[in-house]
């Protein structure tokens, strides 16, 4: 089974948009699916904008797990297989697989622990592909999943350099490669998330110590202090790319990692995780004052696709499933037959 | 000593924060908090540092608060918290689906419940709200008790034994085809031969109307009305059956009134939905309206049935699905207080699992539209299996709606008291507070609302110590299409109401009288949270009228005896509601005509 993370850097990014893309791609090529979501998905409208949103509607045989409150009013028709044992807020969290397709409405395990216990239990009901939708800008449990892909947009920032200039910052740690062979074993010094702690680290590294092993959750403006302080060739070790930018902006992660490099260290990620691609929405909403409501708005979609393909690497697929539909997804991902 | 760390993650604000330490310190937790303005790393530095029990965050939900949110769950997961650190947040806006969105382990929507709070600290299970609704049943109130039912107003008294008496002197030898079919229909509940089940509908039809004869015989529907679909049915408990929040009144610190909300929207799985919407909203009852046809008609259907109108049909199958989806602490009345199927009807509502009955024989034949003598007939039976079933009846007065002034009403409403007691039930009178036709055309109420309505609440201490229920619905003629008017003079009623110490009241919704259909969910909603406000605003404080309402009570008082003694004076009661002794057409009242010459004396 293949686990597919759909990732956004904020809400209303296209999320949701993606993974029903590759729903259809999936189920057009015959694959036993399986849907779970790490926040709640599938209200007609944003809680916040009330905008409308892209909703799960799911085929027959696709297997879903959610919280028991969301199934039960779940228009799709539903076969309850069992309960995972996993609690939530809108409680436990059942498997069903759908008998009569419609509206499903998602809220499934929401901690990475929690997910790969679900995956097991996927597997063992012969599912071929996972989706695994995320949530708001909710990244760290998406790093259960085998690879992602990314969405990002206007509804993140509504200037479009600074949009992009955050999108190939954030790309780029999925490049980071993994420590190599030859580095020496670091002791876990597991999250970095203060001055204070930062400090502490400079006053009880070993002169002789050259990799810092951070598992946990590290802002890159401490350890670019601590960096600073040191002031040698130093490698760094991060759990997955995922962890960093939970803990930090990819563009100071950037700053970060130029530093490092620039004194003859590097900086690694202890589990790469494969980003197939990058898909940008143009929508936003625009809050009107007057009215006391938002309105969809786009930023020019074209424009803002060349832009972002200007500055993002070649090998990186760049796409607006509005402008070219979901088969452009289906030659970036690897478990699809290929046209 | 367990610690737990509090957040307000907002910019300025953190009184959520300083109530809940006062409020954990109180219960033995070193609670340790965090100014405004700290920022999510800020906050999981010190988790990480303090290692609490749980981390409570509480923020009000706005344009990228939610991503702010996100932020710090995010954070906490890759910090490594999760598996010892539980996740709450609170704050305006914040709902359950949001909650889950943002990845937190427990959520806290509305007022402030420390118990809860404790229970997810302490790792218990996140739903203890709704896991008290299911594992602890509230008790059901009994309106009726602590109530003698003695007359303090002896010359009324004896007034309504005299016309009392002479009414279950007329009817004891009359026979209608409503109590034949009530019979019957008894029988029909519990036999389960089918040849002998056969045998009593050819026996019950031969009582109906042909329009029920032919739903029977020939499976026809009467105008749309339609059978509810086999998958329809299935789905109802999946859609109607959610977590509900435990139970929270409406009535802050007072024990009464009992609130009561209407419900008849003419499909058995809406009104399911209607009444688990008010439960979840802290209604204590509420009341079954069938549609005006069904009162027309000899007979009744058989079946789960909707149709496209007002008022839910009734048959065991629709009063017993409905049951099905309410709390059992609910009261539930199902109104049978006019019509050719008024003792029918109670044994219906009876055998679903009512607790309350409805009748009135002097509304149900004038306003009602019933014929006086089928309905002095058929009402004295149904008072009678009231009785018999050990069931309280309440007695609508809302004739007033017609241009009927109050006190002839109340006389009304006073001989079906009477009538109750002397068969061994227990009535419950329920004078309308409204601004009705008669205040309008008088000008008795052009100052204010609050002298009238008090006087005619007060009055009824005056003449009997029986359970006063502010029917149906109060404010009634005081309501706009305008939601948030109609939920406020609802509410301020209910206050009333509750400053004048009545039994129960009965709440619209928001959009009852102007909804052009269905009324909708969310004006139910409305005017139960008015209420609820306008409860908690006043709590033990009453309302003071003016001297006028003194004035007003004495008249009403004086008014009500000299009707009485009209009517005790006919020597016929049945003859006194075609005369119009109790309304007449300048009241804007008329007898009823429906089941007309239907009664038949023994021989």
């Amino acid at each position: 089974m293949y686990t597919l993370g759909f990732a956004g850097v904020a809400k209303n990014t296209g999320k949701t948009t993606t993974a029903l893309a590759v729903l259809q791609l999936a189920q057009a090529d015959g694959l036993r699916l399986a849907l779970t979501s790490i926040g709640y998905d599938g209200e007609d409208r944003d809680n916040v904008t009330g905008l409308p949103k892209p909703r799960y509607a799911l085929p027959v045989g696709c297997l879903v797990a959610s919280a028991q409150r969301c199934l039960q009013v779940s228009p799709a028709g539903l076969n309850l297989l069992h309960n995972t044992g996993i609690a939530t807020i809108l409680g436990p969290v059942l498997i069903a697989e759908v008998t009569r397709p419609g509206l499903v409405l998602l809220a499934g395990p929401n901690q990475q622990t929690q997910i790969e216990a679900l995956l097991k239990q996927f597997a063992a009901l012969k599912a071929e592909l996972c989706l695994l939708d995320g949530a708001l800008n909710r990244l760290t449990p998406l790093a259960a999943a085998d690879g992602l892909l990314l969405s990002t947009g206007a509804a993140f920032n509504e200037d479009a350099a600074q949009l992009i200039d955050h999108a190939a910052a954030l790309t780029s740690l999925f490049r980071l490669s993994a420590p190599p062979a030859s580095l020496e074993t670091a002791a876990d010094r597991g999250s970095l998330l203060s001055a204070q702690a930062a400090e502490q680290l400079i006053q009880t590294l070993p002169h002789s110590d050259n990799h810092i092993l951070l598992s946990g959750a590290a802002a890159p403006q401490h350890c670019l202090t601590v960096q600073q302080a040191l002031c040698r060739p130093l490698h760094w070790s991060f759990a997955n790319p995922l962890r960093m930018i939970a803990a930090g902006d990819p563009r100071s992660w950037r700053d970060f990692i130029a530093q490092v490099r620039a004194a003859g260290g590097d900086v690694h990620t202890l589990r790469p995780l494969p980003l197939h691609a990058l898909t940008l929405n143009p929508f936003y909403p625009r809050y009107l004052p007057a009215a006391g409501r938002y309105e969809a708005a786009c930023l020019p979609a074209a424009e803002l696709l060349q832009q972002a393909r200007l500055r993002l690497p070649d090998e990186l697929p760049v796409l607006d499933l509005h402008q070219q539909g979901a088969a452009a997804l289906r030659p970036h991902l690897p478990f699809l037959k290929r046209n | 000593m367990t610690t737990v760390l509090l957040a307000p993650l907002d910019p300025v604000h953190d009184n959520a924060i300083k109530l809940l330490r006062r409020k954990l310190e109180a219960a033995g937790y070193t609670a340790l908090t965090m100014p405004p303005g700290v920022t999510e790393e800020e906050v999981i530095a010190l988790a990480l540092q303090e290692r609490p029990a749980a981390i409570l965050v509480s923020r009000t939900l706005g344009y990228k608060v939610a991503e702010t949110l996100g932020h710090l769950v995010d954070l906490a997961e890759a910090a490594g918290l999760r598996p010892s650190t539980r996740l709450g947040v609170g704050g305006m806006a914040i709902t359950q689906e949001t909650g889950a969105e943002l990845g937190f382990d427990g959520c806290f929507v509305g007022a402030l419940n420390m118990d809860e709070v404790i229970a997810f600290i302490e790792g218990r299970p996140q739903q203890a709200r709704q896991q008290t609704a299911e594992a602890a049943p509230r008790p059901k109130p009994d309106l009726t008790e602590g109530f003698t039912y003695a007359f303090r107003d002896e010359k009324i008294a004896r007034l309504l034994d005299s016309i009392t008496e002479q009414l279950l002197e007329w009817v004891k030898d009359k026979q209608s085809p409503g109590i034949e079919r009530a019979r019957l229909r008894a029988e029909l509940l519990t036999e389960t031969n089918p040849n002998s089940r056969a045998a009593l509908l050819e026996r019950y039809l031969s009582f109906c109307d042909a329009e029920i004869q032919s739903f029977y015989r020939q499976g026809k529907l009467p105008s749309g009305v339609r059978r509810l679909e086999a998958e329809e049915i299935a789905r109802a408990p999946q859609r109607l059956n959610p977590p509900m929040p435990a139970f929270e009144s409406l009535r802050h610190n007072r024990q009464k009134p009992l609130f009561f909300a209407q419900y008849g929207t003419g499909c058995p799985i809406m009104d399911a939905a209607h009444v688990r919407i008010a439960e979840a909203w802290g209604i204590d009852g509420v009341l079954h309206f069938d549609p005006s046809w069904g009162a027309q008609r000899e007979g009744l259907l058989e079946g789960l049935l909707t149709h496209e109108h007002d008022g839910t049909i009734i048959t065991f199958e629709n009063l017993h699905f409905i049951r099905s989806f309410m709390n059992p602490a609910t009261l539930w009345n199902v109104r049978g207080h006019r019509g050719l199927n008024t003792p029918e009807t109670q044994v219906l509502a009876h055998a679903a699992g009512a607790d309350l009955l409805k009748i009135n024989i002097p509304y149900g034949s004038t306003g009602g539209g019933t014929d006086p003598e089928r309905l002095a007939v058929d009402g004295v039976y149904s008072v009678r299996l009231a009785s018999e079933f050990g069931l309280p009846f309440d007695i609508p007065g809302n004739d007033e709606l017609s241009g009927v002034p109050p006190h002839k009403t109340f006389a009304g409403l006073l001989v079906m008291v009477m009538l109750g007691l002397k068969l061994g039930a227990r009535p419950i009178p329920k004078p309308l507070l409204c601004y009705s036709p008669y205040m309008t055309i008088e000008g008795l109420m052009d100052d204010n609302y609050v002298d009238m309505n008090v006087a005619k609440l007060r009055v009824w201490s005056e003449i009997v110590d029986a359970p006063i229920w502010p029917g149906e619905p109060i404010g009634f003629m005081t309501h706009t299409p305008e939601r948030v008017q109609s939920a406020l003079t609802t509410a301020i009623h209910a206050a009333l109401a509750s400053s004048c110490g009545a039994a129960a009241a009965t709440i619209a919704s928001s959009d009852e009288a102007y909804s052009k259909g269905p009324i909708s969910g969310p004006a139910r909603v409305d005017t139960l949270r008015a209420t609820r406000e306008m409860l908690r605003f006043f709590g033990q404080a009453t309302i003071s009228p003016t001297p006028r309402a003194a004035e007003l009570q004495a008249q009403l008082h004086a008014d009500i005896r000299s009707t009485l003694e009209k009517i005790a004076a006919r020597g016929d009661f049945v003859a006194a509601i075609y005369e119009g002794l109790l309304g007449d057409p300048s009241d804007g009242l008329y007898p009823g005509r429906t089941g007309r010459g239907s009664i038949q004396t023994r021989p």
